[in-house]
């Protein structure tokens, strides 16, 4: 029997990135999935464990045990739900529940290279463009898709092994591997500084000739997009399923 | 204690302010930046690098379990050696124990290198109302001391100070050419003036970096030579260590001398990294064990934070610290390990600084001795949320929760936002509670969600 | 109760001996030419290693590295300078027992030789180190140290310096404005080869 995908999709892309779930959805048919939509889908709780509210965190946590335990795999377009449920649910979630459900956790990327391999990855449409990589946190350092510049460890990357096997692409990274700033509340409790690092990281980009920004994590681009946008920088961003899924329509 | 304890630390206020002047805002990024990539270098030329950082958690983490074992231990060797071993239980006491010694040996002109337990207890204004001249000697914070400044830094003190603003400085205290703002022409004037100093001193007063259990013998670390050239003229010599500075063994040494260097400025090791085990000819070696809470921290979920050898590479690599200035955190010892160490010492005065995090976990990769800065700045949050100042912060949260708890009353919410967006005038929408908006632009539902999608394409399979 | 007991009861349960101490073992890699890592380092560090071919000369050729001096302290034989002569040294003499390959450092120990200030008084230190005693690591050269009748001792790696204003490095802080390590054939060792020949 096909092993089944739970497509989990966080709140906020569901109302203002349908062609980024739509897109990991597509990917994950396209590898041979049964891919299920369990819903009513709920915030993963980040922001409440996150700002060390941790009952309104625990009722998150259950809710998203509650929909997606009976799941073989889930899979998130986002590293940072997924690196919320993984690492930050223990303690709220009765610790069985929590070791049983930690495991079957992907981000997409990490899902596509583990999972499936990159080798045997079903990708069809090719994407002729520059394209600046932009490491989220969560990737990096919780998650450890890539290596972050921090450690003295051999390279490795897990969403550059997948991007990399699109047709056409050249993939460019900036000179730092750096936080953009957005960090969930942090963006609008700290917004002067949140916004000097996303300033710095596009610029970072524009240094090395990037025009489209790509990523795992929607939340890191909407605020750098905010910004862009703000001051009318040249930038484009998108999230990196859409490219893998051949559903780019930059508006 | 002091007297601002009970004041709020706006660091969001305090970063605002930093970033006002955004030339030296980019200027100070990158020159730590720059720090945190010779800090790269110097890691990836050591093939064993993450062994060593797991072995100096390791060592930290059994000092620690057995402190109090290893204090006794210590402050037998050390006595057995010379040294005269004293207690304080918090910051007041040690001012006293300080000042009694100067006074019993009529030391009324110290020479002092970087100690930043000796910032952390206030130590040069008691002496000073006690008419003791403190010089400190290290010239970073020999800037800031004749600014009337306080360190940025726990490694480079003035680095929140351009050269012209040195030349300044210098020009009115030490007489220089106000024109000529050459790091080398300033350094030398420094050299000259502090020379002075060192050979007028009556005592020297010098911190710790690792203090030897088995050995009963400390080790102070410096680029400058002014530990060793304080402590080489004076009879008197006062080393001040919290208790954490100790290390069972010299044999543990070569961990930690290999990491602090290259963790703090990129350097293969200091200049200088004495070992002190007896007083010299003639002369009176004191040392002196500081508690001043962390004792209390010990027994606590953050003892962790104990392990900390101040090597500053978690401030270099905060993309927080870089954009704000240490001067934002309101505290001694700023960056990621002050937020962490200053929320255990008055949550309520330091609330903003765990918040001062974007949770990117940088500082936990480079910390030498593998501290999980980032979760403890998270665990952190659960009291300092509680404050006054974020009462409309909790609610609006909860709000939030609210509607996230109940999907039918979410998508109705969204609905109206999409309705309402594209007609509201746009200063309605990016007014003064819009703080996302003050720098960005908000980002707009799509026409139809992917739930909505989804449920579209479900129905046309089914019709199929 | 003292400071000493409040603090110890505070610590608790924190003053039982270790059962047992595995210290973490370090498996270093060895330098393929320690020596010449050793002079890489010390360049680094501020610092210049100069070889010496032949013992009989070193005495000229320190003379003539550093520019004849013209007050020159030389602690091969024990003395005690007052401070005014350490004050107006331009040049001091010292040994240094060991060097280390991966950072440039050389350990020294004044001992009851020499006063423990002519180090950083002298305005410059010629190191005379044998070229043998140069250890790859800081574990290898803690390992070596006897701590016994040690009263003060040092790692020196390269000159006193300072990068405290701009980041911009200036050497001569308050120690040794200029270091230069003088790599000796081992005494009695006549068919010294400088690992620099040898390749
Ligand atoms: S917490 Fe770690 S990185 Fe920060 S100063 Fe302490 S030892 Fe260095």
């Amino acid at each position: 029997m096909r092993p089944t995908v739970a497509l989990f999709v966080p709140c906020y892309v569901d109302d203002f990135y349908p062609q980024t779930a739509l897109a990991t959805l597509e990917i994950l048919e396209a590898q041979g999935f049964r891919v299920e939509y369990p819903q009513p889908q709920r915030c993963c709780g980040q922001p409440f464990i996150n700002n060390g509210l941790l009952d309104e965190g625990r009722a998150f946590a259950t809710s998203f045990a509650d929909l997606f335990e009976a799941y073989d795999y889930v899979v998130a377009p986002s590293s940072s739900c997924i690196g919320t449920a993984k690492y930050r649910y223990e303690g709220l979630l009765e610790p069985e529940r929590h070791r049983k459900l930690a495991p079957k956790l992907y981000e997409l990327c990490e899902f596509l290279h583990d999972v499936v391999g990159p080798e045997r990855l079903r990708l069809e449409h090719p994407f002729p463009h520059r394209v600046g990589l932009h490491n989220s946190c969560h990737a990096l350092r919780e998650l450890e898709l890539a290596r972050p510049s921090e450690l003295m460890i051999p390279h490795f990357s897990k969403i550059e092994a997948v991007l990399s096997r699109i047709e056409g692409i050249e993939i460019v990274h900036p000179e730092r591997d750096e936080c953009c700033g957005f960090g969930g509340t942090f963006s609008v409790q700290e917004s002067a500084v949140s916004a000097a690092m996303g300033r710095d990281r596009i610029a970072d980009h524009r240094r090395q000739g990037v025009e489209i920004m790509a990523g795992v994590d929607l939340s890191c681009l909407m605020h750098m997009q905010g910004l862009a946008r703000r001051d009318g920088t040249p930038m484009r961003f998108v999230h990196v399923a859409q490219i893998l899924a051949g559903r780019v329509d930059f508006e | 204690m002091r007297s601002e304890e009970s004041k709020f630390v706006d660091h969001f206020r305090n970063a605002e302010e930093f970033l006002k002047d955004p030339e030296q805002a980019r200027w100070h990024d990158r020159a730590l930046w720059f720090v945190r990539q010779k800090r790269d270098t110097a890691a990836a030329s050591v093939p064993e690098w993450e062994e060593l950082r797991r072995a100096a958690e390791t060592i930290k983490a059994h000092t620690l379990e057995h402190l109090g074992y290893y204090l006794e231990r210590f402050e037998e060797r050390a006595q057995a050696n010379g040294i005269e071993v004293l207690w304080a239980e918090d910051a007041a006491e040690f001012r006293r124990l300080v000042a009694e010694i100067l006074q019993r040996h009529g030391a009324s002109r110290v020479v002092k290198s970087k100690s930043m337990l000796t910032e952390e207890c206030g130590l040069n204004p008691h002496l000073e109302a006690r008419g003791i001249e403190v010089t400190d000697t290290d010239l970073g914070e020999r800037i800031v001391q004749l600014a009337g400044d306080r360190p940025s830094h726990i490694v480079l003190p003035a680095i929140h100070l351009r050269k012209e603003q040195v030349a300044e400085i210098f020009s009115s205290h030490l007489h220089t050419d106000p024109s000529n703002a050459d790091p080398s022409y300033l350094t030398r004037a420094a050299r000259e003036h502090l020379r002075r100093k060192f050979l007028e001193a009556d005592a020297a007063i010098t911190g710790v970096n690792f203090a030897l259990a088995e050995e009963g013998a400390f080790v102070v670390c410096t680029n400058e030579g002014n530990a060793d050239l304080g402590t080489a003229l004076p009879d008197l010599h006062i080393a001040c260590m919290g208790l954490e500075k100790l290390i069972p063994s010299a044999r543990d040494l070569g961990v930690f001398t290999r990491l602090l260097a290259r963790s703090a400025t990129g350097q293969a090791i200091t200049a200088y990294t004495s070992h002190f085990r007896r007083p010299k000819p003639g002369g009176k070696l004191y040392l002196i064990l500081v508690d001043d809470g962390r004792s209390a921290l010990l027994q606590s979920s953050r003892r962790e934070l104990l392990s900390c050898i101040r090597c500053g590479a978690c401030m270099n690599t905060c993309p927080v610290y870089r954009r704000s200035g240490g001067h934002s955190y309101g505290t001694v010892v700023p960056g990621p390990i002050g937020s962490a160490l200053a929320g255990t010492r008055d949550p309520g005065r330091y609330a903003s600084l765990p918040f001062a995090c974007s949770l990117c976990a940088s500082c936990d990769l480079v910390c030498p001795v593998r501290i999980d800065l980032h979760q403890h700045l998270l665990d952190e949050r659960q009291q300092t949320i509680r404050v006054p100042e974020y009462r409309g912060k909790v609610r609006g949260l909860k709000a939030a929760a609210f509607l996230l708890r109940h999907p039918r009353l979410y998508r109705q919410s969204i609905a109206a936002l999409r309705w309402l967006l594209p007609r509201l005038p746009r200063s309605l929408i990016y007014n003064r509670f819009n703080l996302w908006g003050r720098e960005r632009e908000m980002p707009s539902p799509a026409p139809r969600s992917f739930s909505e999608l989804y449920q579209a394409r479900q129905g046309a399979d089914n019709e199929r | 109760m003292n400071a000493k007991q409040i603090i110890l009861s505070r610590l608790g349960g924190h003053r039982t001996p270790p059962a047992e101490y595995p210290r973490p073992a370090i498996r270093t890699r060895p330098f393929d030419d320690p020596v010449q890592a050793f002079i890489d380092a010390l360049r680094t560090a501020g610092g210049e290693a100069l070889f010496v071919e032949d013992t009989a000369s070193l005495d000229t050729e320190i003379i003539r590295a550093f520019d004849d001096p013209a007050n020159i302290i030389d602690t091969r034989t024990p003395v005690s300078p007052t401070l005014e002569t350490m004050e107006r040294c331009d040049l001091a003499i010292v040994e240094a027992a060991f060097g280390v390959a991966e950072n440039g450092a050389v350990w020294i120990d004044p001992a009851e030789r020499y006063p423990r200030a002519l180090l950083t008084l002298a305005r410059s230190l010629a190191i005379l180190l044998p070229c043998e005693a140069i250890v790859p690591t800081m574990h290898e050269a803690y390992e070596r140290l006897d701590f016994d009748e040690l009263a003060y001792g040092l790692f020196m790696a390269g000159p006193s310096k300072t990068a405290d204003i701009e980041q911009a490095l200036v050497l001569g802080a308050h120690g040794a404005m200029t270091l230069k390590v003088f790599l000796t054939p081992i005494s009695g060792q006549s068919d010294f080869i400088s690992p620099k020949e040898k390749q």
